[in-house]
This record gives structure tokens, sequence and C-alpha cells, in this order.
């Protein structure tokens, strides 16, 4: 299943680093004009399942928050069949990840 | 207030056409109020996140003003237009089309061979467990969207739903084609010098002009000295445009902060503005902002004396001259007849849409917001290029333009939007509020939008934006790659389901 991920650079480059496949895209919309300083990054991972982005999302979370890293940070998700928008704090579980995730496979 | 960077305070795009401003915090709304209206308690140096809540609204209301003057980026925006009003028309046929999936971005669809389709109805059906069929929808490869044809206003009635589809979307295709290839740019062979970040160097520099006279000298430095520090792409760009500028100063001031960076600084509106002026109808690839920065850089670095491609910004009839020596070292047409055939394309698409009117079969709601939007900004364009030319040494000195009399320039209608926090029902005495509902029933305040005219063809005309803006983001998604807001994405596709009758599968 491929599902593209949009955040902070920082934390969205440093994910990737985390997927066994995964590729890098320019998302960035010419057509809007944005004043703001942080900038954001998107990757596409191709994944088995969602258990697998909670997990690695939640660890890479905490570990940012073990070097200083303790505000929440928002993630947009989408699959074929949906976007999710989703905050994640180092509190965040992987079951409630992994639960707010669900819009993004078919509810069965 | 939040203290954190944020990636944006405040936002312009053309799908509604006025400015927005982003809250995210109430503690961050009440301190941007209170700077503006004067009734807060005078506060110790901002750092950089309240200085930019401060100063967001400057910095916007020179993007307002920009789009209406640059021809290139009026000619995106009648992409744009055309965009919508064949996206919508093609979308309202799809019900009856063949197929139970509309595979979206549809431009992206139409581009992908058989032998991709293929792969990904079949990855879909394993994702769905069940047999997936795409409407139909003709390859195409990108260059050919990118051919120009004739525009035409012809009747759709007589062709089948499959015909009047393929008819209508090829058009919104080959809008939004030629929307990603003008704000991509041509010529520019550094990203960060794209025709977008150009536009940002422009709003800085009121920016910066803003913070100087409102809040001091040392949060001008702040925001100054992250800019120039910046690896993001629009602070490099700004860092490229002061080098250009310091070639082109002759006056070396009184200070070394002064020669290398108030009057760069100050220098570099000029070079921006003149770079948006291009025109694509007129000098096709060479009017891109980007491409005309990068021929007026070599036209500086090959002069004998870059003194003889300069002049004096106090001096408007001497910045009208040293634009004239830029067109002509460039051999691009010039600035003041790509102005006027700016202001007549926007005056002609008037009449166009108007004889579209006249054809048009079903709610004309659409059009006519179209209509509405068009005659505002054909009366802003002409109020702007009036004062342009009354003052063109104000328009370009970014130090004098922050001090141009109210109502001298054109206001968008503007728009607060509150993230993470609501305002209470009945704080807003006027403007067009979006209310929302918490998961006890109560609703509060997510946003709220000011016609800049008060009035009821102003509130009237801000409705119409707001109905353009929630179609184009439909057909934003529908058709591009365009980003939507993120309350888009969670609805738009429930809502796409609705109008086609078919299961919405975005293309990942």
């Amino acid at each position: 299943m491929r599902v593209q991920i949009d955040g902070e650079r920082d934390l969205v480059t440093g994910l990737a680093d985390g997927f066994a496949e995964v590729e890098l895209v320019d998302g960035t919309d010419l057509t809007e004009q944005k004043f703001g300083f942080a900038e954001a990054a998107t990757i596409i991972a191709t994944v088995q399942s969602l258990a697998e982005i909670a997990k690695l999302v939640t660890e890479f979370v905490r570990s940012r928050a073990a070097r200083g890293t303790t505000k929440p940070q928002t993630l947009r998700l989408r699959t074929a069949i949906g976007t999710v928008v989703v905050e994640v704090d180092p509190e965040t579980t992987v079951e409630q990840l992994q639960e707010a995730l669900g819009p993004l496979t078919p509810q069965r | 207030m939040t203290g954190i960077l944020r990636a944006d305070y405040g936002g312009f795009n053309p799908r509604f056409v006025g400015v927005s401003y982003l809250f995210d915090s109430s503690d961050d709304y009440l301190f941007a109020q209170d700077y503006l209206t004067g009734s807060g308690e005078p506060s110790p140096a901002a750092d950089l996140h309240g200085i930019a809540l401060r100063s967001v609204f400057d910095h916007e209301s020179r993007h307002y003003l920009d789009f209406l003057l640059s021809p290139y980026s009026m000619t995106v925006f009648r992409m744009r237009l055309q965009g919508l009003i064949n996206a919508v028309e093609a979308l309202g046929t799809v019900r009856g089309l063949d197929g139970d999936v509309l595979p979206v971005p549809l431009t992206r669809w139409a581009t992908l061979d058989d032998g991709r389709r293929k792969t990904l109805a079949a990855d879909w059906a394993e994702l769905l467990g069940d047999r997936v069929r795409p409407v139909h929808l003709p390859g195409r490869s990108h260059d050919d969207l990118l051919t120009d044809l004739p525009a035409v206003v012809e009747r759709t009635d007589h062709l089948t739903a499959q015909q009047a589809f393929e008819r209508n979307a090829d058009s919104a295709m080959r809008a939004y084609a030629r929307i990603g290839q003008l704000t991509e740019g041509f010529g520019a062979s550094l990203p960060y010098l794209r025709p977008p970040y150009l536009h940002e160097v422009s709003a800085y520099t009121v920016q910066l002009a803003a913070v100087w006279f409102g809040q001091g000298m040392a949060e001008f430095g702040t925001l100054l000295e992250f800019l120039v520090d910046s690896e993001a792409p629009q602070a490099r760009a700004l860092q490229t445009c002061l080098k250009l500028a310091r070639l082109l100063e002759q006056d070396e001031g009184g200070s070394r902060f002064e020669t290398e960076v108030i009057l760069p600084l100050r220098r570099v509106t000029s070079i921006t503005t003149w770079a948006l002026f291009g025109n694509y109808q007129l000098d096709g690839a060479r009017g891109c902002p980007s491409k005309r920065f990068t021929e007026l850089v070599t036209a500086v670095m090959d002069a004998s004396d870059p003194a003889d491609l300069s002049g004096r910004l106090e001096d408007s009839e001497s910045v009208a001259r040293m634009w004239d020596r830029w067109d002509r070292a460039t051999g691009l047409t010039s600035w003041r007849e790509c102005l006027a055939h700016n202001l007549a394309a926007t005056a002609r698409g008037v009449d166009g849409y108007t004889r579209a009117r006249d054809q048009w079969r079903g709610s004309t709601e659409i059009i006519d917001a179209v209509l509405g939007v068009l005659r505002q900004v054909t009366e802003h364009q002409r109020l702007a290029a009036s004062t342009l030319a009354g003052d063109l040494s104000a328009f370009v000195d970014p130090f004098r333009y922050v001090h141009i009399p109210a109502g001298t320039l054109p206001h968008p209608d503007i728009r607060l939007e509150f993230r993470g926090f609501g305002v209470t029902p009945g704080t807003f005495r006027s403007g067009r509020t979006v209310e929302r509902r918490r998961p006890d029933g109560t609703t509060y305040v997510s946003g709220i939008a000011h016609a800049i005219r008060d009035d009821a063809a102003g509130r009237a005309l801000l409705d119409q934006k707001l109905l353009l803006e929630s179609a184009t983001e439909w057909c934003d998604l529908a058709f591009s790659e365009l980003s939507v807001p993120d309350h888009v994405h969670l609805t738009a596709r429930a809502g796409l389901a609705d109008l086609t009758g078919k299961t919405i599968l975005q293309l990942v």
C-alpha cells in the first residue's frame, strides 16, 4: 500500500530513513503564496500495514522528545481511499495512532 | 503566544481572491489584534514568531497587489478560471458515465499508459476486495496538454455524457497543465528563482519596511537576520536579489549598515516588480519573471558600468527610465506595454465570460461568481495602475510604500482562520463566519471572512468569492496536483462521490 506523508521537513525526512521502500517527492504547491518559517516535505512510503507506520512514527517522535523536541507533530497521510491529519506527541501510543489512521484503509 | 515558528502565518491563493491570516491559538490572535488596533499594553521586543504575527498583514497585502499588476500572474489566474469552469462542467457529467471509479487527479490519470492504469486498478481491487472499473478518459501526453487551442464557447447539450465529459475534461486538464508549467516557470536554472519565490521577495521587502516602522529596528534586524541566513527557497531568492541590488546601488550611504543592508534592500522591490511585470502573452517564456530576472542579471554583469542600468529610487522618472533601459538591455516588451496589455486582457475576460453566460445551461451561480470577481479585479487593477503611474517611486521603494495613504491602493477582502481553538458565536458583529460543532454539541467560530467593502454589494461579492473558492477546491482535488486545505481533503472526496455517483480513488 502506498502512503503519502506530508509534514515538517525534519520530521518527514527523519521518518523516511525508517521505511524499507520510500521516495522523496516535491510536494510544493507553487500556486500558494504562504508566509511562514517551517519547511514542509513529502514522502511516499510503500508499507504492508498501517501498524508499520504507527510504530515507526511513535518511536521516532519519542526519540526526538528524548533529544528535546517535545512539541506535537502534525502529519498528513493519504492513501488511495482516504486522507487523515494526525497530531502526534511523545505520549501518543501505537494503538491510538493506528486507530486514527483507520480511514486510510477500507472499513470492513 | 505559542512561540513556535510555523509554516504558515498567512497566505494568498487566488482560489480565494483575498488574503488569509492563520492563527494557531487565541493568544496569537489577541496578540496580533492588540497590535493592529493599538489596544494592547506596550510589549518588549518580540521574537520571530511575534514579529511574524504583527507583520503578516503587510506581507500578504503586497501579494494581492503584485497579483493584480503582474501580467504573468493574471495569466495563471485566467487559467485557473478556465480550469474551474470546465472542471465543473466535466464533473457534472460523470454520473452518466460507464464505470464505478473516478481516479483523481484526472490530469495525472490521463497521462498514464494502459499498463500503468491496469496495475493501479489491480492494486485498488486488492485494497477494496472487489474489481474496479475506472471511467474512460483517453490517454494524453503532457506535451499534448500543453499545446495551445483557440478558446471557444460552444453548446454541448447534443453530446453524449461521455463526449461532453471528454470535451470539458480536456479543456480543464489543459488549463491545469498550463498552470503547472507557468508556476514552475521558465529559465530558472536555480529552483529558488521560480516565479512564486520572486513574489515572496517582493512581499518580504515590504514586510521588512513595515517591521522597521511599526515594530522597531531590533525586530527588523531579527527578521532580516533570519532571512539572510535561511536556506529556505524564498529566503535564498531574497539573498540573490540583494546581490543584484548591491551591483546596481550607486548611493554609498552613511554607514556600513546602510550601504550593505538598507540601500540594497530598498532597491530589491524595483527589481522584483519589474520582473513580475513580464507578460506571457507578449513574450512567451521570456515573459516569465524568473527568465526576466536572470536576463537582467546577465545584462548587469555584461554592462561596462552597472551604473548605466541604475536609477534613483526617490525619483519616479528615474525609476521609469531605469526600467526602460532594462527593457532595451534584455530585448523584452516594454513594461508599459505589458501593463497596458494586462489591464486590457482582464477587461476582455469580463466580456468573454459575459458571452459564455449567455449560452450557459443550468445554474449560472458559478459563472456569475466568476464575473463578479473579474469585475472587482478589473476595478482594483485600474486603481493600482493609477497609483503606480502617479508615484512610481513610492510603489517600488518599500520604505515609502508602507506610507502610501489608505484608500490609494486596492485592499483585498480578508479572512481569519482559527486552528486548534474557536471563538464564541456572536463575538463578531460583521463578516461571514464559519461555525463548527464540538462533540458535545456546542458550536464555535473557526473562521471569519470580511468584505473590505462592508455594504450589501461587498458582502454579496464576498459570498461569491467563498463559493468560487469552495468549487475550485473540489475541482483542484479532482483534476490537479495542487494542494487543498486539510478540511477539503476530509470532506471533498465524499462530496465528489455524492456528485458523481462514483468511488473516488486518489493516485498516490
